[in-house]
């Protein structure tokens, strides 16, 4: 590493949506930035595409600032290019490529729900919360929508298996229940005044009226407004979890019927998920954010 | 002629710099047939790098008005430090270094006839204590003051000696002077007084040194320091 000046952090999260790969972004960028490197949250990747794709190489490559960006297969197919070489210049040029996993099974039902609720994929505010998370009445979800998800998860692990080198894979759970430890295994770098597991606990329960906002939030919320300020076109505002997976159970009346469908998927890419699997991060899920 | 200000490089800009991009992957000729630009290096780049002129035309922070205490680091791209970032030029290691201000007067594809003017004109107008001129491929010419010839049919031999015409201009002028010589890692020579390091580094295009290279040369600049 040179001694005259820091190498820029390239980050690329691989995600199918619904793996809390928003929140993983934007919690780097936030992580990042309290350590001395300025970093822009590129969001999808994708989005910045203009002419072709080697001009998008060269837009990063021009980057003065460290860069977290997200990439998603699907979001591919809506450009009419020959993607090869352009993905092996992504697994090039960024350093780290993060994939965040999780349970396939809750993956599936977190990405049918938000098809068939027509949720926003993501949301940034309490009032955005609420709307979602109170206008959510139990319904059963088609089996159709359940079954296309699940398609779409495999082709998403065969993608990245097939298209990435020197992958880190994020648990969920070590995302959400160990946020510092697990950035700071993956970057190194280790502070006193950050905590980010806290953060993300209190905003859990501030969105739900029960709980008012930490230290933690507060000097988060400061460092959102004057990144801003900074760099308007970046975003930095974190995402806030919608529904925990007894909430999903809760809204989804033909959860028994999903899980079954599931079990009778499994394959490589589809692990096998027992019901004592999923009641066991129930009890981990809600005794985190204290709701037991 | 003001060879100490260049205002070209303004106009100039996009096409140098240029070069050193995804897009427009540098510029070949008959001279540098080793080099080849390599995307993969390219994309693989950690530092950032932005290109900055000052209002004299050279890639530096502005110039002091009291030039009687600097370092004039004189040289081409590898001076100017393309491909890499500012901080990673030699100049700026050595200012790093010494703590002293060491001014950076890097031209792209400067030849060895433009580098003896800049040192003769700093020679008359500026007495400087310490000139470190990094010297360039010999077969480069400059149709005088700025336009670089790009080819030339002289021999191998004749490049020689105009180089030599050069070198020995800037060294005779003024014995007051310390005059550090150094040589581009590309250029081939036998010559004891110019001191050259083989590249263990690469910049960003593949062709010009990183700081790890620029490091062996300020060693040696320090050594050299009166």
């Amino acid at each position: 590493m040179s001694p005259y000046l820091n190498p820029l952090h390239k980050v690329l999260i691989l995600t199918p949506d619904s793996v809390a790969s928003t929140f993983c972004q934007r919690l780097i960028t936030y992580y990042l930035n309290h350590h001395k490197h300025t970093t822009l949250n590129w969001h999808e990747l994708i989005n910045h595409f203009s002419e072709n794709y080697i001009v998008l190489l060269s837009s990063l490559s021009a980057s003065q600032q460290s860069i977290v960006a997200r990439l998603s297969q699907y979001r591919l197919s809506g450009i009419n290019l020959p993607h090869n070489n352009f993905l092996k210049g992504c697994d090039i040029f960024f350093k780290k490529k993060i994939v965040p996993r999780r349970c396939s099974f809750e993956t599936a039902l977190s990405l049918s729900m938000r098809v068939y609720f027509n949720h926003p994929l993501n949301v940034y505010s309490e009032e955005a919360f609420k709307e979602v998370f109170y206008t959510t009445k139990p319904s059963d979800i088609p089996i159709e929508i359940f079954d296309s998800q699940l398609r779409h998860l495999e082709r998403h692990y065969v993608w990245v298996d097939s298209k990435f080198t020197d992958l880190i894979y994020v648990s969920h759970e070590d995302l959400i229940f160990d946020t510092d430890n697990t950035l700071n295994n993956i970057f190194g770098y280790v502070s006193d005044d950050l905590n980010l597991t806290e953060l993300n606990k209190n905003m859990f329960l501030y969105y739900r009226g029960l709980a008012d906002k930490s230290e933690d939030f507060k000097k988060y919320e400061e460092y959102r407004d004057s990144s801003k300020n900074k760099f308007p076109l970046s975003p930095f505002s974190l995402s806030a979890k919608k529904f925990t997976l007894s909430e999903k159970i809760s809204k989804v009346k033909n959860f028994n019927e999903l899980y079954d469908y599931y079990s009778s998927k499994t394959s490589n890419h589809l692990e096998v998920v027992s019901k004592s699997d999923l009641n066991k991060r129930i009890t981990q899920e809600d005794k985190f954010f204290g709701l037991s | 002629m003001d060879y100490l200000n260049y205002p070209l490089l303004k106009d100039t800009n996009f096409y140098f710099w240029g070069s050193d991009t995804l897009t427009n992957p540098g510029t070949t000729s008959q001279h540098d047939k080793s080099y080849k630009f390599n995307p993969r290096h390219f994309l693989n780049y950690s530092y950032p790098i932005n290109y900055q002129i000052n209002s004299s035309g050279f890639r530096d922070s502005e110039w002091p008005t009291d030039l009687r205490d600097v370092i004039w680091c004189v040289g081409d791209s590898f001076t100017a430090g393309m491909g890499v970032p500012f901080k990673h030029t030699w100049p700026s290691i050595l200012q790093y270094r010494t703590g002293k201000r060491c001014l950076n007067l890097g031209i792209n594809g400067a030849s060895n006839q433009l580098l003896k003017n800049m040192c003769l004109q700093i020679l008359k107008e500026h007495k400087p204590s310490t000139i470190v001129v990094m010297w360039s491929f010999f077969w480069r010419r400059h149709k005088d003051p700025w336009e670089l010839l790009q080819y030339t049919n002289s021999s191998e031999e004749e490049d020689y000696a105009f180089f030599i015409d050069c070198y020995n201009k800037v060294n005779t002028f003024n014995e007051e002077c310390n005059i550090i010589n150094l040589m581009i890692p590309p250029q081939h020579h036998n010559l004891k007084n110019i001191f050259q390091c083989d590249p263990i580094d690469k910049g960003r295009d593949n062709l010009h040194f990183d700081y790890k290279t620029a490091e062996v040369y300020v060693d040696h600049i320090l050594s050299k320091l009166i």
